[in-house]
């Protein structure tokens, strides 16, 4: 009647029925076929392999999410996640994932993340083990940035891949091993490139990593100087340069991570550069409402900073005049009070700049003394709050 | 670089507007069928960009001949297209709409259910939900197929309770939707409430309780019964619709079980597409003035970045700055890529990663900045000619302090009008366009002289035309 997509009538039970062995043995046989793809020659001959493993692999996976009649015992499901792990199965698989179909690479990222959150004994069993035998993650890291050199179907590979590593981003112990590996630099490349799916995935797992365990993100990786001054070039580079979306996502990431209590060693080298100032002021007039608001939340953290170099000082008073008249008409139509507040408090910030410039130190000349000197013991606590005024102006409004 | 998506698809007429963007019939010009595509522009919309991401990477995830394939997406300026497998024949709904006002036949019924079964049978495996099951989302195609469509997009793959999700289809939602957090507590048995209610839908041309208030009928989704199909219906038919509309998702049954329904066994194989209804309710649509005609939101034209009418911000001073490169001027090689998508400033910016800033370079700088206004102060209105000896003017070159007093004594007809014809001819493609904005030009300076503050009043009123628009479409 209809041409029949693959695998869609697969009579399961006859094949269930047929091996009623132990749960391991599925094992086994995705073991087997994966070992013939590599060594089947000719195109009938693969595909016949590839099928098999498709096969094999949705029984898998009926069998994992208990979609079996009847229910898999909990003894069997251990020994199955066991033998999962035992025979390194991921691992053999991201191997050949540029071999398994469509529907089977889905199945893969589908079997892992429920493997991801299985426990036993209050133990994350798969995540341990992915821990201590790290390669697999590498190679998934590996994998996603060669699939884009391969002819075939290279950005299914990528997402696939990439929904894959943002699974394993949910578990800090992961999250750990991907912040170590260098090949995490690769992502901001990848968001640059002109693919919308493929910029926009790489965006999607850089946010995730720096985003979801913040104090991890903090304690281990923003604490080393190396990691902060390339994070930030790197983050400017995307900004700067890159598409409409990926400049809206880079600015919003970065805004969003300097106003986290402990990134304040980002945020602290971030805010004193003058560059970096610039990039922001220049993001702030480009045509996207969108694109202005993001750079204003980190516009706002560099004005609110009590200590501000020299360079960005300077930046400031410079623009004193023209800061104001921008901030006439920005952001007018914006209901949220919260932002509303965000913005008087820094119009009265630029407008306590002196007027004309001169050589004078750049803290002695911020007016309002009052509200400065309050929001200067503690801009980066208010800040992170998500509430720059929050504390620091109860007269406003 | 990618090509642009203008080259790649021909557009053809809109097919549709919504909250999320406007949808396009469209040719894709390497391989001649016919798509559809969602423009959504992500300037204008309240939707976060990764959260429609995420819908799209849902999609991508698709492959099956019951749902609407997924092929592409393209961001160009600020809008994303997505780029879709085409469906002509419209929806079911429009079937109710134009053919079957009281409802379709029941054999027809269970022909179009089977098939969403199918497809949902495909999403569910992979455990994911549609969670907007409903006939205006049961896509036709041209040759009288079924297909599932409408997925993520607009907001319904990761629904949460915005206002208009959950106003748009309340009539269809299962209990456990509305009576619990979403993303928690339900699971693919939604999907099959909501295909009982589009059986019943099918049936009788209207959802169930469809002439109450739909907050209400929400209000009183959970503690009230099941709705019932009555009336003179197979009994199989009343059943199926009964299975699919028990209240605990536990012990509705799932769409394999449903396959096998009588509902769906008793008329299987003797209907193979509903091509007859789709061509009537093409027909009666073609006469539907209103059918086609229909206005995009946004013109696919106007392009948000490349628009002349730029409103004056403030130029941001960095001169005197010791400062060096913003960023590595390594990457500054691939910037013409997206050109588009650089403002001017950006692009200041970037000469100053080339240039190191001297005291002359500095007044080189502000005097290239203002030239747009010095140029044509002094001159006539006929003076368009940008190779004008600039040296002339170099002495006069505005100082910050007092541009703002050239601003508010702007010279309309000069320093706008005439400036921006001057652009236009400078962009003109041939010769005969250039000559006519020429004309143009000319036009206007007679009617500027004859009307003295004619240049003046006629800017006004379009700032403030655009300034309504703008607000409006903010607003919208």
């Amino acid at each position: 009647m209809f041409k029949k997509y693959k695998n869609q009538d697969l009579d399961m039970a006859f094949w269930w029925k047929k091996n009623p062995k132990t749960s391991s043995d599925y094992v086994k046989l995705v073991e087997e076929q994966l070992s013939k793809i590599s060594s089947s020659t000719t195109a009938d001959s693969k595909r016949k392999v590839q099928e098999e493993c498709s096969k094999y692999l949705m029984g898998l996976k009926h069998f994992i999410i208990g979609d079996t009649d009847p229910k898999p015992t909990p003894e069997a499901l251990d020994e199955l996640y066991l033998a999962i792990l035992r025979a390194d199965l991921f691992y053999d698989l991201i191997i050949h994932f540029n071999d398994l179909e469509f529907e089977a690479r889905k199945e893969v990222s589908l079997i892992f993340s429920i493997c991801l959150g299985y426990s036993k004994d209050n133990k994350f069993v798969t995540v341990d083990y992915l821990v201590s035998q790290p390669r697999t993650i590498t190679l998934m890291l590996r994998s996603i940035e060669l699939a884009l050199q391969k002819k075939g179907p290279s950005q299914d590979i990528f997402l696939v891949l990439g929904n894959m590593i943002i699974e394993c981003i949910k578990y800090e112990q992961l999250c750990r091993v991907v912040l170590k590996d260098q090949q995490l630099w690769k992502f901001f490349e990848l968001a640059r490139l002109p693919n919308f799916e493929i910029s926009t995935e790489s965006l999607q797992i850089l946010s995730n990593v720096f985003t979801t365990h913040s104090n991890l993100v903090s304690k281990e990786f923003f604490c080393n100087e190396y990691n902060r001054t390339k994070f930030i070039r790197y983050i400017n580079k995307l900004m700067a340069y890159g598409s409409y979306v990926t400049k809206r996502q880079s600015t919003k990431l970065l805004a969003s991570l300097i106003v986290i209590r402990s990134n304040n060693q980002l945020m602290n080298q971030y805010i004193e550069s003058a560059d970096n100032l610039k990039l922001i002021m220049t993001l702030m007039t480009d045509k996207s409402k969108n694109l202005q608001l993001e750079s204003f939340n980190v516009f706002k953290v560099i004005v609110a900073n009590p200590r501000k170099t020299k360079p960005v000082f300077d930046i400031l008073t410079k623009n004193r005049t023209k800061l104001l008249k921008y901030f006439e008409t920005f952001g007018l139509d914006n209901q949220d009070t919260t932002f509303a507040d965000e913005r008087d408090f820094i119009i009265r910030q630029i407008e306590g700049l002196p007027r004309i410039v001169s050589s004078n130190e750049g803290n002695s000349l911020v007016g309002n003394t009052g509200e400065s000197s309050n929001i200067s013991t503690s801009p980066i606590s208010d800040a992170s709050n998500g509430n720059l005024m929050g504390r620091s102006n109860p007269g406003s409004i | 670089m990618e090509p642009s998506p203008t080259d790649l698809y021909s557009i053809k007429e809109c097919v549709g507007r919504g909250n999320f963007g406007d949808v396009y019939k469209a040719v894709d010009n390497r391989t001649r069928k016919l798509v559809a595509i969602k423009v959504v522009n992500l300037e204008f919309t309240d939707e976060d960009i990764s959260l429609l991401a995420q819908e799209i990477f849902f999609l991508a995830e698709l492959k099956c001949p019951y749902i609407t394939n997924y092929l592409t997406t393209i961001v160009e300026d600020v809008s994303m297209w997505i780029v879709m497998e085409y469906c002509g024949g419209g929806s079911c709904a429009d079937l109710i709409k134009y053919c079957y006002k009281t409802g379709l036949p029941e054999i027809k019924v269970s022909f179009i259910i089977k098939n969403v079964l199918l497809g949902l049978q495909y999403l569910h495996d992979q455990k994911k939900i549609h969670r907007d099951i409903k006939a205006a989302n049961i896509l036709l195609t041209d040759s009288g197929q079924i297909k599932l469509g409408d997925f993520g997009v607009s907001g319904k793959m990761t629904a949460t309770l915005k206002r208009d999700t959950f106003v748009g289809t309340p009539y269809w939602m299962a209990p456990e939707v509305i009576s619990r957090e979403i993303n928690d507590g339900y699971d693919e048995k939604a999907d099959i409430w909501s295909l009982g209610i589009t059986t019943y839908e099918l049936l009788k041309g209207l959802p169930p309780l469809s002439k109450y208030e739909p907050m209400k009928v929400i209000a009183n989704l959970v503690k009230r019964k099941s709705p019932r199909l009555h009336g003179m219906f197979n009994p199989f038919t009343k059943s199926f619709i009964a299975k699919c509309l028990i209240k605990v998702p536990q012990e509705r049954p799932g769409t394999t079980a449903l396959l096998e329904s009588e509902f769906i066994l008793f008329y299987k194989d003797h209907i193979k597409d509903i091509k007859d209804d789709v061509d009537v309710c093409k027909n009666i649509k073609a006469r539907d003035r209103n059918y086609f005609n229909r206005q995009p939101k946004f013109s696919i034209n106007d392009k948000f970045y490349n628009t002349l009418c730029r409103i004056d911000e403030p130029i941001w001073d960095f001169n005197s700055m010791r400062g060096g490169p913003v960023i590595d001027s390594a990457v500054s090689t691939d910037t013409s890529t997206s050109n588009h998508n650089w403002s001017p400033l950006t692009e200041n910016m970037k000469n100053e990663t080339i240039t190191p800033i001297t005291m002359e370079s500095d007044t080189q700088r502000s005097f290239k900045k203002l030239k747009q206004y010095n140029l044509y102060e002094l001159g006539s209105g006929m003076d368009i000619d940008s190779d004008k000896n600039p040296e002339e003017n170099h002495s006069n070159s505005l100082k910050p302090n007092n541009e703002e007093d050239v601003l508010t004594n702007l010279d309309y007809f000069n320093n706008v009008i005439s400036y921006c014809l001057q652009r236009m001819s400078e962009r003109a493609k041939d010769v005969d366009t250039r000559q006519r904005v020429t004309n143009l030009l000319q036009q206007f300076s007679e009617t500027e002289s004859n009307v003295p503050g004619l240049s003046e009043v006629f800017m006004e009123e379009v700032m403030l035309r655009m300034d309504r628009i703008n607000t409006y479409l903010t607003n919208k």
